[in-house]
């Protein structure tokens, strides 16, 4: 399949590679190009030649070039080149060199996958895990502890003075809870830190905040009584971390063709969070994909908005399962067309949510894709969606110019996250074809 | 929940007592559960509101639908033109005149998804451009906001639609209503600025009294005049610009009564064109051009002044050569071929070897950038080109400008012919390579192109010393090439081996290619 310039600008690892992968694409830098239904090849010639492949089952790129940035320009540029050029980049018999980067990335797949089976058969030392797991459980419940006389002494003295404050106080109690080991609640913390005064709702936001902190304290403390789903949850939240190993031994598995409804970065402390939210076409499931990216490193694998490939995914547990990681692919990715699985109106959208939010009570985000609806301006709302009866769903950002433009005020399917509060479109299709929406910025 | 979030702000330690109620079913839910601190039980029923609140989130009902676009009238450019066309909005906005004059020629329209880039941009030119391509969609668009009103505006070109403008638009636009109503009606653009004349700031006055200079008439002379005596030295200097090129106005016959007054020519004396003749005033000493004589006042005389005519001269210009420059600057350059009954090029040569000469080409240079006088552009940049330097060391360094900007008033196969020369010139300069390739309106004659080409590659085999000068030329050359020259541009470039070349050529060259691939890709991609 081929990928829109928006698809494979949401692929660049930063701004500077885009642009010179911008100055690579282009005919006159290549030689040998061609391509297969499963790959694209070239020769970029640069201070040296490199040789480039693209594996377009999953779009993951290999390049002979010594950048360490990935994909690197001259594997975006060829992509871009596809993109812009098809007729330069023509059918082709697969070259040896990229034959064996191909087999080898198969190899090394079914290599992982034996790995990670004898990982899960590894006897442990289960005395010694036991130990170090009461040992935190200790440190976390006397974290928990100072964190309610924190949050007590807040409500007595009143939230009102924190506006002077700055994010000095919610900093510092961050960073208890980093070392009592509960980084989930020091992130959720973090996030408050500039809450204050920044809008005029504030103290009802943050109070509300808090006090889900204070319930995910209460719950936690309460363990026995929450189910098991539910206290693996709450134990995720605090920070807990369940090893992507035992997720995929034991996680629940769900083969379907998932559908990459949209995808959005957000930047955290010097890590970037890529979200891809999917959604199973035939089972209606929804799934989160978290990817983590230091300092400029890839995201390692590439889900591009837009597209469906078969494959079993293997769920976080939880009350209201949505993280999960991709087990093992089944087939390429491909571009989508026609309607987008989801909500037939806002209401429905609204009953899930409402669903959602009893069963995971600390629910951020859930994914969205609603069938059929306009662009509207709501004096009280602001921009928002109106779908076929009149009811509105209100945007967060500011993608309703693109998603104007493009639906020119005719109903659309959209996709997009819901944050509890507002809906941020990451996609629509426009005349049966999906369309990134975020993005215009990169 | 008011409540609950007015007894958090104010604190429960400050005596605001009362028990954490939220007014849902959540209270319910907090009287069940054991705790014991008021604190923790008011920050339990907080969080439980807000989950409360989350999941019950009420849907509400829109106004009205907003009325769907009107079907479009142009096909959209193909999807791959967009592509193109996004590339030069983000990295070669230079191109952007180009491919928006190329969209509207195959009467195509942009594609919706570049339209909210488009609708932001500021520049009032590209605007102008804009607004035949934006299809239904784009105006559409435009309606839903206040921001993107403009195009709105653009679309209702009408002269209630400027006045609107002119009386609620900022500066830039309130300037460009009043030019466009100077094309459609002078008399009432005049009478607009007759009505906000007094309130207006002496520079916003100068700049409006400028744009009559659009359909300039001898009706404008009675307001012109008035102007001579405002406050503003910078207001009088553009209504005696403005009155001077009025040839039968009173100002422009005092004017042409002064160079009366302190110039004469002296013909040349062979009008027969015999050899006989050319001796005879060698013999006598005589130019064979002719002889300007020029005796400009020792002081300023009051009515001068009061013509706009400024004291002080700039920098590098004496006093008396100044008020000889604004004096000419002030008679039309045709007045001279009367009275002298000479032409430009006989009159130039003569000034060239006079004593003012400086004065006297500063002065036509001036009327002749500023209105059409057919037949001066041509003697006077050889002029500039051939003077020297220690004589144009004047403020504003008139060289480097006049040798572009009178490009512009030649005919085009003359400004080509001329640019050329000085791009197979050796040596230095007195004009930037960029100025003088900027200067000239593209697309070129393919002779000029080829010309242009020839010269770049030998400054590519060579090791030039003016290697800078030349890439300077390079940015302007890649928006004026014809596309038939494009090819052979390209080939150019991959001969040189950018990476073994030195002094920046790399880079230079890079920029030079993309920006003509990009060309070629608009060209291919925007076709029928």
């Amino acid at each position: 399949m081929s990928l829109t310039v928006d698809q494979i600008l949401a692929l660049a690892p930063d701004a500077s590679a885009l642009s010179a992968a911008k100055k690579v694409g282009t005919p006159a830098s290549w030689s040998g190009l061609g391509r297969s239904a499963g790959a694209l090849w070239g020769e970029c010639k640069g201070r040296a030649t490199y040789q480039v492949r693209v594996d377009l089952s999953d779009f993951a790129t290999r390049c002979s070039c010594p950048s360490r940035k990935f994909p690197c320009k001259h594997a975006l540029g060829l992509l871009l080149l596809s993109a812009s050029h098809p007729a330069a980049v023509p059918e082709g018999s697969t070259p040896a060199w990229v034959e064996e980067w191909l087999g080898k990335r198969s190899a090394a797949a079914a290599r992982r996958d034996e790995k990670k089976a004898e990982r899960a058969e590894v006897p442990v030392d289960a005395a010694a895990q036991a130990r170090r797991a009461e040992k935190r459980l200790e440190r976390v419940m006397e974290g928990l502890d100072a964190l309610e006389l924190w949050l007590r002494d807040l409500v007595r003295n009143g939230l009102a003075g924190l506006e002077a404050q700055g994010p000095k106080p919610f900093e510092t109690q961050a960073a208890r809870m980093v070392d009592a080991q509960a980084p989930g609640i020091a992130s959720r913390l973090r996030r408050l830190a500039q809450l204050p005064g920044s809008r005029s709702d504030w103290p009802q936001r943050l109070l509300g905040e808090l006090g889900r902190l204070a319930l995910l304290v209460h719950a936690y403390r309460r363990g026995d009584a929450l189910g098991p789903e539910l206290l693996a949850d709450v134990r995720q939240l605090l920070g807990f971390t369940v090893p992507q190993e035992e997720v995929a031994a034991q996680g629940e598995r769900v083969a379907d063709d998932w559908l990459v409804l949209g995808q959005w970065v957000d930047d955290e402390e010097r890590v970037q969070v890529q979200r891809s939210w999917l959604r199973g076409v035939s089972t209606g499931r929804s799934a989160l994909l978290l990817q983590f990216s230091a300092a400029g490193t890839p995201f390692p694998e590439a889900f591009v908005p837009g597209t469906h490939f078969e494959a079993e995914l293997a769920f976080y547990p939880g009350a209201l399962p949505l993280r999960a990681l991709v087990r093992e692919r089944r087939s390429d990715a491909k571009g989508w067309s026609g309607s987008l699985p989801g909500a037939p109106d806002v209401e429905a959208f609204l009953a899930e949510v409402a669903v959602s939010t009893a069963r995971l009570p600390w629910l951020e985000r859930l994914p969205c894709s609603l069938r059929s609806v306009a662009t509207v301006r709501h004096e009280a709302q602001g921009w928002c969606v109106v779908d076929g009866k009149g009811t509105t769903l209100p945007l967060l950002g500011d993608s309703h110019w693109r998603l104007l433009a493009l639906s020119g005020g005719a109903p659309v399917d959209v996709s997009g996250e819901w944050d509890g509060e507002r809906l941020r479109v990451l996609g629509a299709v426009i005349d049966g074809r999906y369309e990134v929406l975020w993005g215009t910025e990169r | 929940m008011k409540g609950l979030v007015e007894l958090a702000l104010l604190g429960t330690g400050r005596g605001a007592d009362g028990d954490a109620r939220t007014g849902t079913r959540v209270d319910a839910l907090v009287a069940a559960a054991t705790v014991e601190s008021a604190e923790w039980r008011l920050l339990l029923a907080a969080g439980a509101e807000a989950v409360y609140r989350q999941a019950g989130i009420p849907p509400f009902t829109s106004v009205a639908p907003p009325a769907p676009a009107r079907s479009e009238t142009r096909p959209a450019c193909s999807p791959r033109a967009a592509a193109a066309l996004r590339e030069v909005l983000r990295e070669h906005r230079e191109l952007l005149p180009q491919a928006l004059e190329r969209l509207a020629q195959m009467g195509q329209r942009l594609a919706p998804a570049l339209l909210p880039e488009v609708l932001a941009l500021k520049s009032l030119e590209l605007r102008d451009a804009l607004v035949p391509v934006l299809g239904e969609r784009g105006v559409w668009l435009a309606e839903q906001n206040s921001e993107w009103a403009w195009v709105l505006a653009r679309a209702q070109d009408d002269t209630a639609e400027r006045a609107r403008r002119w009386e609620e638009g900022h500066a830039a636009e309130r300037l460009a209503a009043l030019r466009r109503e100077r094309e459609v009606s002078p008399g009432r653009a005049r009478s607009w600025l007759e009505g906000v004349w007094k309130q207006e700031k002496a520079d916003q006055r100068a700049t409006f009294l400028e744009a009559l200079e659009v359909g300039l008439k001898p009706t404008d002379e009675p307001f012109l005049e008035g102007a001579l005596d405002d406050r503003s030295q910078a207001v009088r200097a553009a209504a005696s610009a403005l009155l001077g090129r009025l040839p039968e106005s009173r100002l422009a016959r005092r004017m042409r009564e002064r160079v009366d007054a302190l110039m004469s020519f002296t013909p040349p004396a062979t009008t027969d064109g015999s050899l006989w003749g050319v001796v005879k005033a060698r013999l006598h000493g005589e130019s064979p051009a002719g002889v300007l004589h020029v005796e400009p006042p020792a002081s300023l005389p009051r009515e001068w002044e009061r013509d706009g005519i400024t004291a002080r001269p700039r920098q590098g210009l004496g006093e008396r050569a100044h008020w000889l420059v604004e004096l000419v600057a002030r008679v039309a350059p045709s007045q001279f071929e009367e009275r002298f009954g000479a032409t430009p090029a006989q009159l130039v040569r003569a000034a060239a070897a006079s004593e003012w000469s400086l004065a006297l080409a500063l002065g036509w240079s001036q009327s002749v950038v500023a209105s059409p006088s057919p037949g001066w552009a041509e003697p006077l940049w050889d002029f500039w080109l051939e003077a020297p330097a220690a004589l144009t060391q004047v403020e504003g360094a008139p060289a480097s400008f006049y040798l572009h900007a009178l490009l512009a008033h030649m005919p085009e196969a003359r400004a080509e012919e001329r640019a050329l020369q000085l791009l197979e010139r050796a040596g230095p300069r007195p004009v930037s390579l960029h100025a003088v390739v900027k200067a000239l309106p593209g697309p070129w004659s393919p002779g000029t192109a080829e010309r242009y080409l020839k010269a770049l590659a030998r400054r590519l085999a060579g090791t030039a010393a003016d290697a800078f000068a030349w890439q300077a030329s390079l940015d302007p050359a890649a928006l004026a090439l014809p596309l038939a020259s494009i090819p052979h541009a390209l080939a150019l470039i991959e001969d040189a081996e950018p990476a073994r070349l030195e002094h920046g050529w790399a880079r230079a060259l890079h920029t030079f290619e993309s920006t003509l691939r990009l060309r070629q890709r608009l060209h291919e991609e925007i076709a029928p």
